[in-house]
């Protein structure tokens, strides 16, 4: 009798209920408060900041996605490790301002803190908080769904069958719903904490143990791809695809981007004290860069085993389930699951943030009081949770072309959301002019001329953004806050 | 010690970018590994590897209470 199937049923199994029981007991610190479901009320520590910001911040790119990347592209997918040094000092040069507004002025959202600096604009502080939120609830959600399209078919493969991948997606997609439903921000931070350390211990494994069992070590994989494949060792790597302004445009445009991701934003707020801001910055830093040590080996044996396979992003399990035992295999796609679901479950709690604090509480029901705000945000959860399941199953291709403006988009928003915290004499008017048009250039540079001289639709709508933000700010002058 | 890793950011970038990093890949064409690993790879994760060493002393040496020494 084959019994690897009910063994990864099993792990599979075993992992859900470790979640939702971690999901459960988060709900022993809670209060019944908009806050609370928001941003936990501010009360992290520096262990489940640490994990639940770097959890969140490494989806199922960073398990399976950047084996992909060397694999096509060789050595330079390591621009990477712009954006994973620098969000994480970011998060204590700029993160620790934010927090010190919100922590002053009571700020639990992406639109609280765009009311707040630039406020007194009318219309205008309105306009901007809408573009903004709107923008960031469509990009994410989309994200949120398409983590789970990227990695249900992992249950397939972790099963051996027995759990389709359509079955597998909506586990995720439910499971998704269950911990923001039950635990809300804390819920989420719970949970992220938990599944982040067992992705790095999965993926740090995984990355040093295939390499040596396929080509004997990793010095080993390096020699033969230095033999064999010498192009994936130097830019623009074999494609040609990292040329200057590439790479540029593309670490610039992501780590900005990044910085002001809705659900990357609401854990600024999140942090008990500022210590624990501090620490939880550093040891991202250090965990976000020791994850990827072996992932060059890793990627460089994928090539070097498979010299042409179809779907690169599907490499990590192919070799875990040729060169590897069966219950190591099935531990590690389990790891791989955690990293999609603690980014998309951080990801379905933002915007179901921004649909309740940015929209519904100012908009629908101003004098709404705590506990029904809280009904809502859970009813919200419900609600999105299925929209995400739609998108994911109907697999609409104009949601996957929104999708590619995602992080382009956001590093558009990057000088609305740090300029007035430098500089206080920036207004309203030029916020949301500068929201608006780079938007709009990020979806034209994006659709209609593709990135023009080879530089990435994001640095085009980063530039437009600061430079309206400037010029409308000197036209406007602002009226003091 | 916050204006020493502001300044060590700021090289940091120059480094590992181009025009500085065209040149660097030109030695790493001809000199594809170093010390076993790729030489590309190991540059880069050695300037961003001293930035995060930066990091953490400027984060031991400041208070907590944000801005400055």
């Amino acid at each position: 009798m084959d019994y690897e199937p009910y063994l990864g049923v099993a792990v599979l199994l075993s992992w859900l209920i470790v979640l939702v029981a971690v999901s459960v007991l988060s709900t022993r610190y809670r209060k019944l408060s908009v806050a609370d479901f928001a941003i936990t009320g501010g009360t992290l520590g520096t262990l489940t900041l640490l994990f639940t910001y770097s959890a969140t911040y490494h989806s199922a790119y960073a398990f399976m996605g950047t084996t992909g990347a060397i694999y096509v592209h060789g050595i330079s997918w390591w621009n990477n490790v712009h954006w994973v040094v620098l969000p994480p000092i970011l998060m204590w040069f700029i993160g620790r301002k934010v927090w010190k507004l919100s922590k002053s002025h009571e700020l639990m959202s992406y639109g609280d803190y765009l009311r707040f600096t630039y406020s007194g604009g009318g219309i205008y502080t309105e306009g901007l908080n809408l573009v903004a939120s709107v923008t960031g609830f469509i990009y994410v959600l989309l994200y949120t769904a398409i983590q789970g399209l990227g990695v249900s078919y992992l249950f397939q493969m972790a099963s051996k069958g027995l759990i389709s991948s359509d079955v597998g997606l909506a586990i995720f997609v439910l499971l998704n719903a269950v911990i923001v439903f039950v635990g809300g921000a804390r819920g989420v931070a719970w949970t992220d904490t938990v599944q982040g350390i067992f992705m790095i211990l999965a993926y740090v494994a995984a990355s040093i143990y295939i390499p040596t069992v396929a080509l004997g070590n990793i010095f080993q994989v390096y020699s033969k791809a230095a033999q064999e494949i010498p192009q994936w060792l130097y830019l623009p790597g074999p494609a040609g695809l990292y040329t200057p302004q590439y790479w540029v445009s593309q670490w610039l445009t992501i780590t900005l981007g990044m910085v002001v991701m809705p659900h990357i934003w609401l854990r600024y707020y999140m942090a008990k004290s500022l210590r624990v801001l501090k620490w939880a910055s550093v040891f991202s830093a250090i965990y976000m860069t020791y994850i990827y040590t072996f992932t060059p080996a890793l990627g460089l044996t994928a090539k070097l085993l498979y010299p042409k396979y179809p779907v690169p992003d599907r490499l990590v399990p192919e070799m875990l389930l040729a060169y590897t035992p069966f219950a190591f295999a099935a531990v590690v796609m389990a790891g791989a699951l955690a990293a999609a679901l603690s980014t998309s479950d951080s990801q379905l709690h933002s915007v179901t943030n921004i649909l309740v604090v940015d929209i519904y509480k100012p908009y629908i029901r101003p004098n709404a009081d705590e506990r029904h705000l809280y009904n809502v945000a859970r009813i919200a959860t419900i609600i999105l949770g299925g929209i995400v399941a739609m998108i994911s199953y109907t697999r609409p291709g104009i949601f996957l072309n929104i999708l590619a403006m995602a992080t382009a988009g956001t590093a558009a928003l990057f000088p609305i959301f740090i300029v007035p915290l430098m500089w206080r004499r920036v207004t309203p008017v030029a916020g949301f002019l500068s929201a608006s048009v780079s938007e709009i250039i990020v979806g034209i540079t994006t659709f209609v001329i593709k990135d023009p001289l080879g530089i990435a639709s994001g640095l085009w709508g980063l530039t437009t953004s600061i430079s309206i933000l400037i010029l409308a700010t000197l036209i406007t002058r602002s009226r003091g806050k | 010690m916050e204006k020493i890793l502001v300044v060590a950011i700021i090289a940091a970038i120059l480094l590992s970018n181009p025009p500085i990093l065209t040149y660097v890949n030109e030695y790493c064409k001809t000199s594809l590994l170093t010390y076993g690993v790729p030489t590309l790879w190991l540059y880069l994760t050695s300037i961003w590897g001293a930035v995060v060493v930066l990091f953490i002393i400027t984060a031991a040496l400041n208070g907590d209470g944000g801005e400055g020494d």
